[in-house]
């Protein structure tokens, strides 16, 4: 039997954290390809070390946790680290990664 | 009673909460709330809240994103004296209204230290399982999960849902607001003399969190210089610092329709600004936006340019005599918007007249924040979802299609759910081999999964169901069968009624 209360932690809402509406945000026009001028091309740049920074931090809570998974919830440790995770994932999903992807 | 309401989202998630805190507070519970720092602003205006603590991201992120080696420690020591400060306030609830893993985890956490010093904390809205497993302890919240926060997860952009946000966090929180929740800050700035404001304005909200999103400068532009025209008030250009220069394009293109009284305040506003200036609006012209909530607490008409994409049944404006034009890709007819503002500046006049579709456009006509739920639209598909929605949770009639293809559909699905309630009293009675038993009930999760995607207008009975199973949570096996029969039974019930009514005329109720 599948037992579907698994951990839906993945599953639930990451965008409404942010937003409520963004739980409803499709694109619905396709931008028009605008030559970036160099201080878009900065701040995006800025943008991606941020987001490598994020994922390295992930990574590191990653490590972290699976130390800690041996135990339950029950012990604060572990919850704080679930907390930090949690943290790091809603930035970096607001810098554009994909919840749950490590790169 | 002393409650922390989690809400860690955006500036008019904060405004739509107000009217549940209220509703606490008359009750006599002493709130306090978590918010993040940068949207706090929205959170301070409301009277009813005790005490504000911040969600500090930037600090608790800074030690792990800047020192490769100690910095993993000092953010949870960051965070946990965050959370060590929250549980020395001995809150007797935690009230997530915040749908999110982190709150969930926060929640728990709280949940758990308090059982820890010896106390107890009553959680409703999303926390964990002690496993570390999603935990929905709250019908509303469940109702959040199945029926609003799926959109998300599949990317769809119906809204089926027509709950707003501000009556589904109330009734999370366990609280009936009234209409007098629905208000502005008691203290608000005096501040028509500082922007120099005129006597009578239409406040336009320039901006939205997408361009694409709402009009460009010259539909804008154009706008307001026949509002101008056509009402003989002059029009208030609000917006962010950012679309300062759209501003001016807006002045410039309404000057050269020999237009002058327009006055821009955009970028020059702060949170608390707000209430004030679009309390004095006779009318705010706004896409989907923080501003569309503050008019709702004001009891300002909005007409309300809303992308499809966005809810406007759980974000929209709530002051009565309020319209929603709905729009998908291209933004709304520059004409209709005009027509529909004078139409409504016009009904505001005669404070007699009841809101009315007579000579409007709109896709839907606001009756107040406590109005009844639409149950009929122009749209009989999304009727028929939401009606089901309605009979699952709030008890009203079963919906009748008089479509053959839906009979089938849940002939089908019955014939599957009956397979599945023989297994699970196989399991229960200890007959059979039990992986066979798996097999056939995921098996039986396949099927229903086929059923409903050939025939969607079931999706929110799956929805509900699959939300149900979620939140039982880890259970010894008994249990978790004797669960998994009982929801099977009353899919069984969903089902025959639903089937039932197709063959009769009159409606009939759902007793889960």
């Amino acid at each position: 039997m599948k037992n579907t209360s698994g951990d839906s932690g993945n599953a639930i809402n990451p965008g409404s954290e942010v937003s409520m509406r963004a739980v409803h945000a499709a694109p619905l026009a396709i931008p028009l390809a605008v030559p970036k001028t160099p201080n878009q091309l900065a701040v995006e740049t800025d943008r991606h070390m941020l987001l490598i920074r994020l994922s390295d931090a992930a990574e590191k809570i990653r490590k972290e946790t699976e130390l800690i998974q041996r135990t339950s919830f029950n012990d604060p440790a572990g919850r704080l680290l679930r907390i930090l995770a949690e943290t790091v994932e809603e930035q970096r999903v607001s810098f554009g990664a994909v919840r749950g992807d490590k790169k | 009673m002393k409650i922390l309401v989690l809400q860690m989202a955006r500036l008019g998630d904060i405004f739509q909460t107000w009217p549940a805190l209220r509703a606490l507070r008359r009750q006599g519970a002493e709130v306090h709330v978590l918010v993040r720092p940068r949207f706090r602003a929205a959170a301070v205006g409301c009277e009813a809240i005790s005490q504000i603590h911040e969600f500090q991201t930037d600090v608790i992120l800074e030690p792990i994103l800047n020192h490769p080696v100690e910095g993993i420690r000092r953010s949870l020591d960051q965070l946990d004296s965050l959370l060590h400060r929250l549980d020395s306030e001995h809150f007797d609830r935690v009230i997530n209204l915040s749908f999110s893993p982190l709150s969930s985890w926060i929640a728990f956490d709280l949940e758990r230290r308090a059982i820890e010093r010896g106390g107890s904390l009553i959680v409703a809205g999303y926390t964990r399982h002690l496993d570390g497993t999603l935990a929905i302890p709250d019908d509303a919240s469940a109702f959040f999960f199945a029926q609003v926060g799926y959109r998300s997860q599949t990317g769809a952009i119906e809204s089926i849902n027509r709950l707003s946000m501000p009556r589904l966090f109330a009734t999370i929180a366990g609280v009936d607001p009234i209409a007098y929740d629905w208000r502005p800050p008691e203290r608000r700035r005096a501040i028509k003399s500082e922007f120099h404001l005129p006597n009578e304005f239409i406040a336009l909200h320039i901006g939205a969190s997408d361009e694409a999103k709402t009009l460009d400068a010259l539909q804008w532009g154009a706008v307001a210089a026949r509002l101008v025209r056509g009402s003989k008030m002059s029009v208030v250009l609000l917006g962010a610092p950012g679309e300062s220069a759209k501003a001016n394009a807006i002045l410039c293109t309404s000057a050269r329709y020999g237009v002058s009284n327009l006055i821009s305040l955009v970028g020059q506003t702060e949170i608390e600004d707000l209430f004030a200036i679009v309390e004095g609006a006779a009318l705010l012209v706004a896409g989907d936006s923080a501003l569309v909530q503050v008019a709702s607490l004001t009891g300002t008409q909005v007409l309300n340019l809303s992308s499809r994409s966005v809810s406007h049944w759980e974000t929209g404006p709530s002051t009565q005599g309020s319209r929603i034009i709905v729009y998908g890709g291209a933004a709304p007819d520059t004409d209709a918007i005009v027509e529909e503002a004078l139409s409504m500046l016009e009904a505001a006049s005669d404070s007699s007249l009841q809101p009315s579709f007579a000579g409007s456009q709109a896709d839907r006509i606001v009756f107040g924040p406590l109005e009844p739920i639409t149950e009929s639209t122009s749209d009989r598909h999304a009727d028929f979802m939401w009606q089901v929605i309605s009979a699952i949770y709030l008890g009203s009639p079963v919906p009748r299609t008089g479509d053959p293809k839906i009979q089938d559909a849940l002939y089908q699905w019955g014939e599957v759910q009956s397979i599945e309630g023989h297994q699970l009293l196989a399991l229960r009675e200890g007959r059979g081999d039990a992986q066979q038993i798996a097999s056939i009930l995921d098996r039986v999760d396949q099927l229903t999964g086929l059923i409903v995607e050939a025939e969607p207008r079931l999706a929110p009975i799956h929805r509900w169901w699959t939300t149900e199973r979620t939140r039982f949570g880890p259970q010894s096996r008994e249990n978790l069968i004797e669960k998994y029969q009982n929801l099977n039974s009353q899919l069984g019930t969903v089902l025959l009624s639903l089937r039932e009514i197709e063959g009769r005329r009159d409606g009939q109720q759902l007793d889960l």
